[in-house]
């Protein structure tokens, strides 16, 4: 009782972060899943803490932050309401894992799939316009590593990403990078991403990225960009679980 | 201006509390962006931080939150607040491109920016083509038509352009794609370097551009929409870009 009230203010303060962050995370999938539908109103705070049994403040908190990720518009006398999914930000880390995390009834892996097949296409032809022999080298070796393995393993695994990741670094195109990237990185932490082994997996993967690295060697920008692009699509259809996606 | 079409209030940021917070994320944002706080290095500690805005400890914390919700800082247990590497930050966040684009002196963003803007268009028109039904098609018309008409007001004439697109991009289906150009070009439109100048030959010889996309997709021709979208947001750039150094990352 005698302790200075700082003593107290701190793990207070921390035990509402963590509050804070559990009600953003299912905020985020509530609306990301179409449970609270675009459009629609958010309950007002009252019902809402009670619902989530946590404080005004917590609630209060939890809206800005989804506020922040294009999720919500608060509107001075009309409530909160939940934004077009045009305007969501898809690549906040919060709203991107949701989607991917319920991508067996929202399909996001087919839209991510076809987002970084066209901007490691475009990277991969900035790169045979203008490639350096240094450059050229250490996309290479990635490959070398990889055909190194022999066959499908943690390691060679990690060989394939970092050849993707360094062709993107090589594009010079910082936007696109950063996009792809962060887009490849979370989907390489979900199981369905990685979806099933087909045959000869690893030989097809192999024989693709020798494909894209020859035609940036002789500086054929249409090949490399067919080349990466037919790639991500091609092995995408071979591994994805499910049924096909409907033929768009 | 949509919003008092309606008669309806504007959204009232300006008097909210949590504005003083925004505006110090803002700073900070370009102040990372701009490398006086580079990554792997730590940001000053909090009571610094507010003296150097005048403001509450509280108001710091609120804005390095923010800063860790968009990937550019790390809150380390006894390392202090660590700025992040840039391929961790949320680029697609307003005030992080905004940042961007703003501290950039040439043009590599921009030409960046339409690069990836146009690669993902130009797939999504490819798809339209296949799927777009008579309705999407008949809006696509009708929104050419009202451009024609608007060849003199630029400023009508863009929001119709930002609806012919999108248009496209909700038909092509694939929300993430849309997600990401919408982000990229919602930064954009408000920089003068990126609509330079907006006059009346433009807007027709932007308006040629779009009159193609919809032929080519009411013609169910993906490859043709698709070269169509990709000529139609190369050029449309091009003509605005202007700049001392050749847009090197466009050329293909």
């Amino acid at each position: 009782m005698t302790a200075p009230p700082d003593a107290f203010a701190t793990p207070l303060r921390r035990r509402a972060d963590r509050l804070s962050v559990a009600v953003v995370l299912e905020l985020v999938e509530l609306i990301v899943t179409g449970q609270i539908p675009e459009g629609d109103l958010l309950p007002p705070e009252g019902p809402l803490s009670e619902h989530f049994g946590v404080s005004r403040t917590v609630i209060r908190e939890s809206v800005k932050r989804l506020e922040e990720k294009g999720l919500l518009i608060v509107t001075q006398g009309r409530g909160t309401q939940v934004a077009r999914s045009g305007s969501w930000n898809m690549l906040d880390p919060v709203v991107l894992s949701t989607l991917i995390d319920n991508d067996e009834s929202l399909g996001v892996l087919d839209e991510l799939t076809v987002v970084r097949a066209n901007l490691e296409s475009a990277m991969a032809g900035a790169v045979a316009a203008e490639h350096t022999d240094e450059g050229l080298t250490r996309i290479a070796h990635a490959l070398e590593v990889m055909r190194e393995h022999r066959q499908e393993s943690d390691a060679s695994r990690q060989a394939d990403v970092v050849f993707h990741l360094t062709i993107m670094e090589l594009s010079g195109n910082r936007l696109a990078e950063n996009i792809a990237k962060r887009l490849y990185l979370r989907a390489l932490e979900s199981n369905r991403f990685h979806g099933m082994g087909y045959e000869n997996a690893f030989e097809s993967t192999l024989d693709d990225h020798e494909r894209v690295l020859d035609a940036m060697t002789r500086g054929d920008v249409v090949t490399a960009e067919n080349a990466m692009r037919e790639h991500i699509l091609g092995s995408w259809q071979r591994r994805r679980l499910g049924s096909p996606p409907p033929k768009a | 201006m949509t919003a008092s079409a309606n008669g309806l209030p504007t959204p009232a940021r300006a008097r909210r509390p949590a504005t003083l917070a925004r505006a110090i994320t803002a700073e900070l944002v370009e102040r990372i962006v701009l490398g006086v706080h580079p990554p792997g290095t730590p940001l000053p500690p909090e009571p610094a931080l507010g003296e150097a805005f005048g403001v509450s400890r509280t108001v710091i914390r609120e804005a390095v939150k923010i800063l860790q919700e968009k990937g550019l800082v790390q809150v380390r247990q006894g390392a202090g607040t660590i700025v992040t590497a840039p391929v961790m930050w949320d680029m697609l966040d307003e005030v992080v491109l905004r940042a961007t684009i703003a501290t950039d002196e040439s043009l590599a963003i921009l030409d960046d920016l339409v690069a990836t803007r146009r690669v993902l268009e130009s797939d999504m028109a490819h798809v339209a083509a296949r799927v777009a039904g008579d309705e999407a098609l008949a809006t696509l018309r009708e929104l050419v038509e009202r451009m024609d008409e608007l060849v003199d007001d630029p400023l009508a004439y863009a929001e119709v352009d930002h609806a012919f697109h999108d248009t496209i991009m909700r038909t092509g289906g694939n929300r993430l794609a849309r997600g990401v150009v919408r982000a990229l070009e919602s930064q954009v439109v408000n920089t003068a370097r990126y609509l330079g100048r907006a006059d009346r030959a433009l807007c027709v010889a932007s308006n040629q551009g779009h009159r193609r996309i919809h032929e080519r997709i009411a013609a169910h021709d993906p490859e043709g929409a698709g070269v169509a979208m990709f000529d139609h947001i190369t050029e449309a750039w091009l003509v605005r870009r202007g700049g001392p150094d050749a847009p090197v990352r466009l050329q293909r």
